[in-house]
């Protein structure tokens, strides 16, 4: 009961609010991707799992051909995601220390928030947190808005230039 | 339906690979709205699902049971989610506004308020409003799933509900 109350507390939204977002449904995806989707996840699962299965005991050049592929890929996507992490913590580091100087720690938010001033502060904060608290540059994305997160990475585009 | 389900884990680690379809089956709606609502996409919502349930498939034979397969399933999901975001690094999101289902026309244009409002949420307070306000979890359910502090959760629900409300105030 405390915790109903709490959480009414909380919502400082309000009924009307509640209600209105109620306006937004779910597209419905159809019975067929609900009907078949047991089986295309065993399917997809299976065939990962085939260039393995089919020579058992024996690798064939082929299969290991394919395992090579997979390792290129896995270690290509894990550098491609760790490369935009750093490069958004080496990119929030250098403004707000080297470029900008030390006494800016808000120096990205500044920067975009030039263009976009209604940015300006939770964009400044994020990166503060970011650089002070030693936070991961893909925790800061989750506490990105979209409408950041795109200026952000425009900006660094527009360093990588 | 939970010992019904933790026995379907139990066949599945036993070897019956059916087992899986009825974990899928019992969840597969539910996943399927967190993943529209986290992307605001059908399509991407669709491929989204699918990756969650396969990489449960893949996981599932070290599930140790330490959390309900549901709770497991969404913390999946939400990390899905959180992977797929980070894909505006590579091109911009794109929300499927055409799609849409049917509504009068005041209603549509609040409808696709809405989904903007929504999607233009930081990611963690989006996933906290989604799920307690259109999956009906409790905060200290969601700060299970999510494995952070009920107090960070509510604030982000308190945030999200605020920035909702301007963003929504004309049609309040």
């Amino acid at each position: 009961m405390m915790k109903a109350k709490h959480d009414i507390e909380l919502d400082s939204g309000g009924p009307d609010l509640m209600t209105a977002v109620d306006a937004w449904r779910v597209e419905d995806p159809g019975e067929a991707f609900f009907a078949t989707l047991p089986a295309v996840v065993q399917q997809r699962a299976a065939a990962r799992r085939a260039p393995w299965a089919v020579a058992p005991g024996l690798l064939a050049h082929g299969a290991l051909a394919a395992a090579a592929m997979v390792v290129i890929a896995v270690g290509a996507a894990t550098l491609q995601r760790q490369a935009a992490d750093q490069r958004l913590a080496v990119a929030a580091a250098e403004w707000s220390v080297e470029g900008r100087g030390a006494d800016q720690d808000d120096a990205a938010g500044q920067l975009i928030g030039a263009q976009e001033p209604d940015l300006d502060e939770s964009l400044g904060i994020a990166v503060e947190r970011m650089s002070v608290e030693g936070k991961q540059g893909s925790e800061l994305i989750d506490d990105l808005a979209t409408e950041e997160l795109e200026l952000l990475a425009a900006e660094l585009n527009k360093g990588k230039g | 339906m939970t010992e019904q389900l933790q026995h379907a884990v139990e066949r599945f680690q036993a070897g019956d690979r059916s087992a899986f379809n009825e974990i899928v089956r019992a969840h597969q709606r539910e996943i399927y709205n967190l993943s529209y609502r986290i992307t605001g996409n059908a399509e991407e919502a669709k491929d989204l699902t699918q990756d969650a349930f396969l990489r449960a498939f893949k996981a599932l034979p070290g599930f140790r049971g330490d959390s309900s397969v549901r709770t497991w399933l969404y913390r999946i999901a939400i990390n899905l989610g959180s992977d797929w975001r980070r894909k505006l690094f590579k091109a911009p999101l794109q929300l499927d506004e055409a799609a849409d289902p049917p509504a009068p026309e005041r209603d549509a244009g609040l409808a696709l308020a809405v989904k903007r409002a929504v999607a233009s949420l930081p990611f963690k307070q989006r996933t906290v409003f989604v799920m307690h306000h259109y999956q009906g979890f409790k905060h200290e359910e969601i700060a299970r799933i999510t494995k952070r502090s009920v107090g960070s959760v509510k604030a982000n629900y308190f945030q999200a509900s605020a920035k909702l409300r301007k963003q929504l105030q004309g049609y309040l």
